[in-house]
């Protein structure tokens, strides 16, 4: 399934939050949503999931307005992992991971053994089997984000968007966390993640996109987009760069001094 | 927790609801026998006294228990997990005090007295339009607006009940008014079941509707509504199941506080913290609760008979204390 979000406008009280941005979305591809803090990037994946209201612009899957789908259709076909990792009851993982079955059940009952499947399914992809006749309040966070990924995983729907998965996380549990995004990818969804980190972005993303000030400004191989002239002017950083196995890295390195930062002595 | 753990959990409660319904059948001032009861409830229209005692005291009361029961506590469940707060009970939504409010209207202009059924219907009629304001205080808001309205609203039907109360000039009304608002389910009648029925009924099936949408939204309203869960229409099936049940429950047993709240406080962890399971037994519990503290305030011997709104909070407030100081670590700081 191929989502197209084109010119998406959201305005909140007189102001301009995101403007006429564009992002498709292809299977099969890790997809990197990046840019400073307050460019947009969590409000278009809001919008692009249907829980945020655009002012102009239209989100397509495969061609289809997602206005003409009904609510189940949407949730069927576009899994969203918020940033919002609060889980309110001190429910059993097992539990949390079913509710990604929520658009494809119907009434009460034992659930169907698809149903069971999805879950189990999701639960080893994420490594957190172990994990489910536990309480998801007691998790520590990399269990947590786990946990609640594979309830997103559990929807199997062809998209996967999921706002800032690796936040908070140590780097193992990044690497960990960006590993089984990559394997959802190449299982054949499109994977769409908002990320801050650009060291992971450059060196796992088929494509990241640019987000600055509301606007795409950018979008392609991470190579082509995380250069020296994007980082200075976007992220007001300098980058050192290398690379290891064969893999090219980036990583921020110092602040480019504000224009209005007079206090250089 | 299993699925067969579950229904023996509901089958249980279901067995407590009809020993505490048999035993407020039996409970009573005059002394009737187990034998003497199955032969009165197989006829209707029996002259003997233990017939009309059955079928015009003691059915009606029990019945009504049962039902108001089952609503405040089914109502406390949907709300605790709407608004995902344990505290959260029908009261903090308005509808109770806004229902307190119309009853005593009725009491205060003495048309209760005059119509004992405008009572029931103006207490009615205040939750109608409790709800109504509610909707269009809170219309786009979030689950914090809601509460806020609710506070709103309750304290200004609060202030007037305590206005009535002060200007009545009638010492009858206002003790009868004092009395009304401890609750109480003595002395009702078939008709009153008749018309709280639908009400009670009606706003089951809207919070029936409610469950599955309240399981996704224990993942906050962000993930609840990528799962495709319409927030507005879940928020006008709660606010308007609980405005049904709670303020036709309201309008013939007065204020009954803690069983909304301390029902589904003390279930949630038997059925495995999940909120749509514990509708289901919220309303047992909650029926069987009401059905026995009724009992109790009948074995209890005072000269005049302890009020049930009373017995509910005082048995529920130390018990309540006791859950808070034991399930703090479960839901953490």
């Amino acid at each position: 399934m191929i989502l197209t979000a084109e010119r998406i406008t959201v305005r909140a009280q007189q102001r301009t939050i995101i403007e006429d941005a564009s992002v498709t979305l292809e299977p099969g591809e890790l997809v990197g949503l990046i840019g400073p803090n307050g460019a947009g990037k969590s409000t278009l994946l809001r919008a692009i999931v249907g829980n945020q209201a655009y002012a102009t612009g239209e989100v397509r899957l495969d061609g289809r307005a997602v206005a003409t789908l009904s609510a189940r259709q949407r949730a069927r076909a576009l899994a969203y992992l918020p940033q919002e990792r609060h889980v309110e009851w001190p429910l059993p993982s097992r539990a949390v991971v079913a509710l990604g079955r929520y658009p494809h059940a119907r009434g009460f009952g034992p659930a169907r053994p698809a149903d069971r499947d999805a879950v189990e399914r999701a639960m080893v992809a994420v490594g957190a089997s172990e994990l489910a006749n536990r309480s998801a309040t007691v998790l520590s966070g990399g269990e947590r984000t786990r946990v609640l990924l594979a309830r997103a995983l559990a929807v199997e729907a062809p998209l996967l968007l999921a706002d800032e998965p690796i936040a908070g996380l140590d780097p193992f549990h990044q690497l960990d966390v960006m590993e089984i995004l990559r394997a959802t990818a190449h299982g054949g969804a499109g994977v769409l993640a908002v990320l801050h980190d650009l060291a992971l972005a450059m060196r796992f993303m088929d494509r990241v996109v640019l987000m600055h000030e509301g606007a795409v400004i950018a979008n392609g191989t991470p190579s082509e987009v995380l250069t020296d002239e994007n980082l200075q002017r976007v992220y007001r950083v300098t980058a050192r760069r290398g690379s290891a196995d064969g893999v090219d890295y980036v990583l921020p390195w110092s602040r480019v001094s504000y224009p209005y930062n007079t206090r250089d002595d | 927790m299993s699925h067969r753990a579950y229904g023996g959990l509901l089958a249980i409660l279901a067995c407590l609801v009809v020993v505490t319904f048999v035993a407020s059948l039996a409970v009573g001032p005059s002394d009737i026998g187990l034998s003497e009861l199955r032969n009165a409830l197989q006829n209707r229209n029996g002259t003997e006294a233990v017939s009309l005692i059955l079928w015009e005291l003691r059915l009606p009361r029990a019945l009504l228990g049962g039902l108001i029961g089952a609503s405040l506590a089914l109502a406390g469940a949907c709300l605790q997990g709407y608004l995902r707060n344990p505290l959260a009970e029908p009261g903090i939504i308005g509808i109770s005090s806004a229902s307190a409010l119309g009853a005593v209207i009725a009491i205060y202009t003495g048309l209760a007295l005059r119509y004992p059924i405008a009572l029931p219907l103006l207490a009615i009629a205040g939750s109608v339009i409790a709800v109504l304001a509610l909707q269009v205080l809170a219309r786009a808001g979030s689950a914090l607006t809601l509460i806020l309205a609710g506070v709103a609203i309750s304290s200004l039907c609060g202030a007037l009940t305590s206005l009535a109360l002060s200007i009545s000039p009638n010492p009858f009304a206002s003790l009868e008014i004092v009395f009304w608002l401890l609750g109480s389910i003595t002395d009702r009648s078939m008709t009153h079941v008749w018309l709280v029925t639908p009400f009670v009924v009606g706003g089951w099936v809207l919070l029936a509707l409610t469950a599955r949408p309240l399981d996704a939204l224990s993942l906050g309203t962000e993930t609840a509504a990528s799962l495709g869960v319409d927030m507005r229409r879940l928020r006008l099936l709660v606010t308007i199941g609980a405005a049904c049940c709670v303020g036709a429950a309201t309008a013939v047993s007065g204020v009954i506080g803690f069983v909304g709240l301390v029902v589904p406080h003390l279930l949630r962890p038997l059925v495995g913290f999940q909120p749509s399971r514990l509708l289901p037994a919220s309303a047992l519990g909650g029926a069987a609760l009401l059905l026995g503290a009724d009992v109790l305030v009948r074995l209890i011997g005072t000269q005049s008979e302890l009020r049930l709104g009373v017995v509910t909070a005082l048995v529920g407030v130390p018990f309540f204390f006791y859950l808070v100081l034991r399930s703090r670590p479960a839901y953490g700081a």
